[in-house]
């Protein structure tokens, strides 16, 4: 699927990961928050598509919405045997992870390149 | 609640259409740019109101056209306060799962209350629990929460 289907984020495929760059600085406002969560399971359920790295360096904003539609996404994601890691989170929102307690279900790194080596550990 | 009431500026009827919940949570951010609030201070604000102002449309008044939210608030160079009254029947906010318990780590219930409360300085609900109360102090940090600490609204007594 093309990067042009998507409009919340830019993905690029990878073999085994799929490189996922959100677009969005806010992920509060309801429409984008359903809109991504669409477009993400989308890229699981049609795409096939279970080793996401979302790269998060646009975020700047992110809400309980937000947050729970991640949370949904690990589920899908872990029936087809994969797996979720977070990059790049600016320290507002990865605040918002340590403080939620979800960097204990998500795998939080500092760049793209420590990314793709967490799904190699 | 406090029986200290904050100086209202601004009361408003808002209907319980979360386009309209928005609209007011973006004129309230703009008075806080004009204030000069650090970027920091808005986005805990804007987290806390859209968690609050979602929740009283959505679970609240439950979409209902004929209800609508209630909002006063007050800002000024040092501290904001917001009341966001429903006109739903209202929850028990002692009732709500920690959602950081490693059991409850993977639903998706309660999160939103615990955004409010590490974001703004004070978080209050009516008996009812169909109105908050926050405040925010300019420059407040966040109520992170201490590893040991039961003392929060998720405490089960």
């Amino acid at each position: 699927m093309a990067n042009d289907e998507f409009h919340r984020f830019n993905v690029e495929y990878t073999n085994p990961v799929t490189i996922v760059r959100l677009k969005d600085p806010k992920i509060l406002d309801q429409h984008i928050v359903v809109q991504l969560a669409e477009e993400l399971r989308t890229l699981v359920e049609e795409v096939k598509k279970s080793q996401l790295l979302l790269v998060m360096t646009e975020v700047k904003f992110l809400s309980s919405a937000a947050l729970n539609n991640l949370v949904i996404l690990n589920r899908h994601v872990a029936k087809h045997s994969g797996r979720i890691v977070l990059a790049e989170l600016q320290e507002p929102v990865r605040e918002v992870f340590l403080y939620t307690g979800l960097n204990r279900l998500f795998t939080l790194v500092d760049s793209e390149a420590e990314g793709l080596q967490a799904f190699s550990s | 609640m406090s029986s200290l009431e904050p100086p209202w500026s601004v009361e408003v009827k808002v209907p319980s259409v979360v386009d309209d919940g928005l609209a007011i949570i973006a004129t309230i951010l703009a008075r806080l740019e004009e204030l000069g609030w650090e970027p920091m201070d808005q986005f805990a604000v804007h987290l806390a109101l859209e968690e609050a102002v979602v929740n009283g449309i959505k679970h609240g008044n439950k979409f209902d056209s004929s209800k609508q939210l209630h909002v006063r608030y007050h800002a000024d160079d040092t501290e904001f306060h917001i009341e966001i009254t429903d006109e739903g029947s209202g929850f028990d906010p002692n009732a709500v799962p920690d959602p950081t318990e490693d059991e409850n780590l993977e639903k998706t219930s309660g999160r939103g209350l615990l955004m409010m409360e590490l974001y703004m300085s004070e978080v209050n609900f009516n008996d009812q629990g169909n109105s908050v109360r926050m405040k925010r102090r300019r420059g407040d940090p966040i109520n992170a929460p201490d590893e040991d600490d039961d003392d929060s609204m998720f405490a089960d007594d």
